[in-house]
């Protein structure tokens, strides 16, 4: 018997010791996942089952649409009890992915301050350093000692997610230093706080965008970040279990952005029916069938050349496809180092011509191989010279238009991935194809 | 661009001039800050900003640079700054730099270094890079389960400076097995005179040394760790990976998910792949595959020659279906790799999924198909063509869906890895079947309906 049908058996006998004794061996995290994969009816039995304490720990990990389906079905104190132990980050990223009734319903089971906290935090876009903070963090008085500070964190009913790291504030809350719990641990007992913390705090504004509070972390190896207002009023942290959420989802937008998709951070792998799927992959494919019919005019002025040569059409595929790869692998090499940081964003025209170098090197290799292939397919030296020409060209233009527009598109302060795969490719098919018919008329004096 | 340029300049400035000031801008800054401002200096005067440094700062600043950046930094300074700096620097990762260098290199300077330090290198490099063996770092904090907590604290307090974490404190018996773990927090708000065993976790998650990094990043990831422990068979502690190491572990396994899926082979050298020799042939492996696989389709098309020969307008059509259908298959693709590698995709709705992409790839066939057909009349003036174009998008994209989403799976049920199924693969493979379909339908209307028809195109065209 798996794990699963063990525990939904026991679950069907209403056998609690065993259920008890299988889910002691698990992770809140491995719990949630279960809970994920059983019915809605035995999820609710199954987290009855849980403690008080574990329920709250499983409760964080579990998707928005089973934690609002748990939260609305146990008993009602016992769902008020829950959200208000919750961190309110966790409760205000719940509140995102619902609907406006349903949020309405999670709302009513918080109490005032946790709803004003909430509020305050639902106000930054969900995609800023604001809307990935949790403001439950620890900071004190610039002035307080060493000793003081810890004895302080030792009584807290700790709800802070962190604190690993303490921040110092002055009178008007302003962030003025940090200690990690660490030197606090290493410092003389008696020394306030401001005679050893860190005053060159690394922070990041409210609204940020998420991407550079993830790049931040990981640029310092930090745990957490502090996000600040206008005046550096601390606001709240962001950790790093966040930042890697935060990178994974971003690698997730750029991966399906350059293959032509309008991408939300997640897949949604089950959620999303099959018409908003299908909405979401259609502007660019739109766009991109606009540009091929452009294309196909451009046969069409040719068509006299390719009725007295038919064969001219046999390698209409290896062009096309050459270019668009090329292109393709340009654009998300670029994509990549701008999302990592590892590029040299500072001089669009160095970067381009570093590619079109590759362009040539690659179009010259697949240019002799097309033209040997040509040569031996059609037995016919010039329609081989034309290909081969025609590669040559297309393959760095390709790379060279790769390369440039999610560069430009970055510096006009877009998301480079967003211009990229078929439009390039779109373009390149047009361009690739005036080229390969002109070269051909020329050459074969058509 | 978090230092402000001027900042930049002016350290420079003052560095190279080798101003008093310098020492203590330098001290104040954050080793990641100094490591930017080294990055845009010449190769030769790095070794000046080096020498004014502390080692203990050198070292954090040498380990911000990637491997292979650290040895042409190495390379400027003498045998004995090197060795200096080296004794400042985490386990894990000198080992990252040694691996770099000519084994000969890298054995005199192991020579050179401390003897304790000589014998854990010495081990630690003979693990595999990539698993967690060779991530992992020797410098944590453990104490032992029989002692009392003001014993632990003082241990950590002892052994925690040159510890990467002492946020997390494993607990082993006296043979180092590893039988718990504590926070920092619980250790110090617990009673004094309590046994560690009484307050400690047994439910640790750990990793085997084995393990591929991959896997131990996607755990420290998925249980929100600062750090997991490593251990052997016999679960004995070796070593942590801490969660830094884990993040640059998964931007290299998306940068090349990313490269495999644009049809570029990963490469290990880094410093190789940065010239534009390496640049080239990373790309040129699969590029050829496709251009032998995009010539099939040429065939396709020769073997429809006589079709073609009386309708050229056909020919017309040929770019919109190839790259609608490349495109449509790319973003399937693209969908289906990524839900895999984020895990998303389960078994339990690994169904549903299949179902809602193929619903979605019919939606987009009949919407293209649709529009194409349209167009198709109004340019041509001719309903059989118009019918075959329309009716061959259709399929084409409902096919196009099925496969970009089918190999990834069927790779990674033959244990392939699926970011191997690239754009430009998949792209080709679209394409020669595109081309049959579009053809075959073709042959049949416009034979089938009426062979006048070809002639009557001939005279629309001429």
């Amino acid at each position: 018997m798996s794990q699963i049908e063990q525990i939904q058996a026991a679950l069907e006998e209403k056998n609690y010791d065993q259920l008890n004794s299988i889910l002691e061996q698990y992770h809140p995290v491995d719990i949630a996942q279960i809970i994920e994969e059983l019915s809605e009816d035995e999820s609710i039995n199954l987290f009855s089952a849980l403690e008080f304490d574990a329920a709250l720990q499983v409760l964080e990990e579990i998707d928005s649409h089973r934690k609002y389906f748990i939260l609305t079905n146990v008993e009602h104190s016992y769902a008020r009890k829950l959200i208000r132990e919750m961190p309110v980050d966790d409760v205000a990223d719940l509140l995102g992915d619902l609907e406006d009734q349903e949020k309405r319903r999670i709302l009513s089971l918080l109490g005032e301050n946790k709803q004003t906290d909430l509020i305050d935090l639902l106000a930054y876009a969900k995609n800023s350093a604001g809307g990935r903070m949790t403001t439950e963090y620890v900071a004190f008085p610039k002035e307080e000692r060493a000793k003081d500070v810890l004895n302080k964190l030792a009584e807290m009913a700790i709800d802070a997610e962190t604190i690993y790291y303490v921040y110092a504030v002055d009178s008007q809350g302003r962030l003025v230093g940090v200690v990690s719990l660490r030197d606090l641990i290493l410092a003389p007992e008696e020394t306030p706080i401001e005679d050893f913390m860190q005053t060159d705090v690394k922070k990041v504004n409210a609204l940020q965008d998420q991407e550079e509070v993830a790049r931040l972390i990981k640029k310092y190896g930090f745990l957490a970040l502090p996000v600040v207002d206008d005046d550096d009023v601390l606001l709240g942290i962001v950790t790093v279990d966040d930042a890697m959420t935060v990178v994974e989802e971003e690698t997730t937008e750029d991966i399906l952005k350059l293959s032509g998709s309008n991408a939300d951070e997640r897949i949604d792998v089950g959620e999303v029916s099959p018409w908003a799927r299908a909405k979401r992959r259609l502007p660019w494919i739109l766009l991109a069938i606009a540009g091929e019919i452009i294309s196909g005019r451009v046969i069409d002025d040719f068509s006299a050349a390719l009725q007295t040569i038919v064969a001219l059409s046999f390698f209409i595929p290896v062009l096309m496809d050459m270019g668009g790869n090329v292109g393709t692998q340009s654009a998300a090499i670029m994509v990549r180092g701008l999302a990592t940081g590892e590029m040299n964003t500072s001089s669009i025209a160095k970067n381009v011509l570093r590619e079109a170098t590759v362009g040539i090197i690659l179009g010259i290799a697949n240019g002799f191989l097309v033209a040997a292939i040509t040569y031996t397919w059609q037995g016919e030296m010039l329609l081989g010279v034309v290909v081969g020409l025609a590669m040559i060209f297309n393959l760095t233009l390709a790379a060279m238009l790769g390369a440039f527009i999610p560069l430009v598109w970055y510096k006009l302060g877009h998301d480079p991935a967003v211009a990229s795969g078929p439009l390039v490719t779109s373009i390149l098919d047009i361009v690739g194809l005036f080229v390969y018919f002109s070269t051909a008329t020329w050459i074969l004096k058509l | 661009m978090l230092l402000p340029k001027k900042d930049i300049l002016l350290i420079k400035h003052l560095v190279l001039n080798k101003s008093a000031e310098a020492h203590k801008i330098l001290a104040n800054l954050h080793p990641a800050d100094i490591a930017q401002i080294l990055s845009e200096i010449k190769n030769g005067n790095k070794k000046l900003f080096f020498q004014m440094m502390t080692s203990s700062k050198a070292a954090e600043v040498l380990e911000e640079f990637e491997p292979h950046d650290r040895l042409s930094i190495i390379e400027e300074m003498t045998e004995a700054e090197t060795i200096k700096i080296l004794e400042n620097m985490s386990v894990d990762e000198i080992i990252d730099l040694f691996q770099e260098m000519p084994t000969a290199q890298a054995e005199s300077l192991l020579r050179k270094l401390p003897k304790e330090d000589y014998e854990e290198l010495k081990s630690l490099l003979k693990m595999a890079e990539d698993t967690a063996g060779g991530l992992m770092t020797t410098d944590y904090v453990y104490v032992f389960s029989d002692a009392t907590v003001s014993q632990a604290i003082s241990d950590v307090r002892q052994f925690g400076n040159k510890a990467e974490t002492i946020y997390y404190i494993y607990v082993v018996d006296n043979n180092k097995h590893l039988k718990g773990v504590l926070s920092l927090r619980e250790l110090i708000t617990a009673p004094r005179d309590k046994k560690i065993e009484e307050i400690m976790h047994t439910n640790v998650v750990s990793v085997n040394v084995d393990k591929d990094q991959e896997e131990v990043a996607k755990i420290i990831s998925k249980y929100s760790l600062l750090a997991v422990p490593v251990v052997n068979e016999s679960n004995r502690l070796l070593g942590i990976v801490t969660v830094d190491d884990a993040m640059e572990v998964l931007e290299e396994e998306d940068t090349e998910d990313i490269h495999r899926l644009a049809g570029i082979t990963p490469e290990e050298d880094i410093a190789f792949s940065k010239t534009i020799w390496g640049a080239s042939r990373k790309r040129i492996l699969w590029l050829v595959v496709c251009l032998i696989g995009d010539l099939l389709s040429g065939k396709v098309i020769d073997g429809f020659s006589h079709v073609l020969e009386s309708v050229v307008a056909l020919a017309f059509f040929i770019p919109v279906l190839m790259a609608t259908g490349g495109n449509v298959g790319t973003q399937s693709l693209a969908l289906s790799v990524r839900s895999m590698a984020t895990e998303e995709l389960t078994r339990k709705n690994l169904f549903r999924f299949i179902a809602g992409e193929t619903l979605a790839g019919l939606q987009l066939g009949v919407i293209c198909g649709a529009i194409v057909s349209i167009l198709a009349y109004v340019w041509q003036n001719n309903a059989q063509l118009s019918m075959a174009v329309g009716l061959s998008m259709g399929l084409s994209l409902i096919l196009a869906s099925l496969i970009g989403i089918l190999v990834p799976l069927i790779f990674r049920i033959l244990n392939i890895d699926p970011a191997v199924a690239s754009g430009p693969f998949i792209t080709t493979i679209v394409d020669i079947s595109t081309l049959a379909i579009y053809f075959t339908i073709s042959t049949h209307l416009i034979d089938v309906i009426s062979p006048a028809v070809v002639s009557t195109v001939k005279e629309v065209l001429a």
